[in-house]
């Protein structure tokens, strides 16, 4: 069973599902954020301002890859195959190789910049995804009340006993939910 | 020629340096978060618990992007493996001794596909928590299936590429992947397997008669049929 690709064998099976699933990311998340806008203004979006950031970045930072492979390395890959072959042909053809362009600079060829700058898209994200998620206060009271219940043997008072109460308190809801209906009967017959 | 000597010495360090400061930078980052919230009492549990195992993902590509400051640029590139007839059958070639290069591909395909499917999956988990939207199902079976569709299945998919000698050297400056350049898509066991299926499996076929060959779901039996003997054809064409 053979099929024609044409050179789009990566694209079939990598860039394309990868585009689609981040595209799709996208939209789930702009929903997101046009739910909070529509139910609380500018003001909710402006308090999650996080939330908006981890969405505008992520989706950016990911699809800067896409852009860069059909702009960059799929869209300039005949000019570049084109440049290096005769380049090669230049340095077979010459004795005196200084009269052929230099390596890593040949007119047309392998664009550095681009490959470095998408390098540096990549990295990026998990560095934006640590400023905007451990920007979130819980994360470095955690860490000092855990420091000094930890390290320093300090009795430090559970500052979060009501949210840790109510999420249990949830959990034990949603998993009997024989007892929340029978709950819901008692209190609709009083 | 591995690699393609298209980048100067001057290149090739700055591009050491970029790689290996943001790529270092990168790790720590995403084993910050990953700490961060596995030790938080609540942002450690579903749904909250998705933006950490995002960072996994994420890890293996940042891994990918140092492999080459690690190792060196010509191992993580080139490999014999990738030759056509390197003496090998199938992929034995790169179980036969340890290849950098082909790590550096299943990391990077499945850190990036794992990636983008995490991404949703924190989408829609915030979606949860905001909208009235519900999954009706147990939590436990939720985060489970979270799993399965965000690390299980681009885990399969990876190896699925791999097994099927997919991997390869790029011939630049990085880790194996896919072909930027194949023309022709040959299943490599396509010929074998197909024969091996339609001659020992045969009996199998009669299965979907059996299930489906009465009443009102004849039709899909048939159509069953139909699949089975298109396939038997195309083996023989091959």
């Amino acid at each position: 069973m053979t099929s024609q690709w044409d050179g789009w064998f990566v694209d079939a099976v990598f860039w394309y599902p990868f585009t689609i699933l981040v595209l799709s990311a996208a939209v789930i998340l702009s929903w997101v954020v046009f739910r909070i806008w529509w139910a609380v203004g500018n003001a909710g979006v402006l308090k999650h301002w996080r939330l908006v950031a981890f969405l505008l970045y992520g989706i950016s930072g990911f699809l800067y890859s896409s852009v860069n492979q059909w702009a960059f390395t799929r869209g300039t890959q005949n000019s570049v195959t084109e440049a290096t072959t005769a380049w090669f042909v230049c340095l077979a053809t010459h004795l005196d190789q200084s009269q052929c362009y230099e390596k890593g600079h040949i007119p047309g060829g392998f664009n550095f910049a681009a490959y470095m700058a998408s390098t540096c898209v990549s990295c990026s994200v998990p560095i934006a995804f640590a400023l905007i998620l451990l920007s979130d206060p819980e994360i470095p009271l955690h860490w000092y009340d855990s420091f000094r219940r930890h390290i320093l043997r300090q009795k430090v008072p559970d500052r979060w006993a009501d949210q840790k109460r109510a999420l249990k308190l949830s959990r034990s809801v949603v998993s009997q939910p024989s007892m929340r209906s029978a709950g819901g009967s008692v209190s609709a017959v009083e | 020629m591995c690699p393609t000597p298209l980048l100067s010495d001057y290149q090739v360090h700055v591009q050491t340096i970029v790689q290996g400061v943001f790529g270092h930078a990168g790790i720590l980052c995403c084993l910050l978060i990953i700490v961060s919230y596995m030790t938080h009492p609540w942002k450690s549990s579903y749904p909250r618990s998705s933006a950490a195992w995002l960072q996994f993902p994420l890890l293996a590509v940042m891994i990918v992007i140092v492999l080459g400051v690690w190792v060196g640029w010509y191992t993580v590139s080139c490999d014999k493996c990738g030759e056509a007839n390197n003496g090998y059958t199938w992929i034995g070639c790169w179980f036969s001794h340890w290849s950098w290069c082909w790590v550096g591909g299943w990391l990077a395909i499945f850190g990036a596909m794992s990636g983008a499917v995490w991404y949703n999956l924190v989408a829609i988990g915030i979606l949860q928590s905001i909208s009235a939207v519900r999954i009706k199902l147990p939590v436990w079976i939720q985060a489970t299936t979270f799993h399965v569709l965000g690390t299980l299945c681009p885990f399969l998919y990876t190896a699925g590429l791999a097994m099927a000698e997919e991997i390869n050297p790029s011939g630049g400056y990085g880790v194996c992947f896919l072909s930027a350049t194949k023309v022709r898509w040959t299943l490599s066991l396509s010929w074998s397997v197909c024969m091996h299926t339609q001659t020992r499996a045969r009996p199998l076929s009669l299965v979907p008669v059996l299930l489906f060959g009465r009443g009102e779901e004849e039709d899909i039996g048939l159509i069953l049929i139909l699949i089975d003997e298109w396939m038997v054809i195309s083996c023989v064409r091959e």
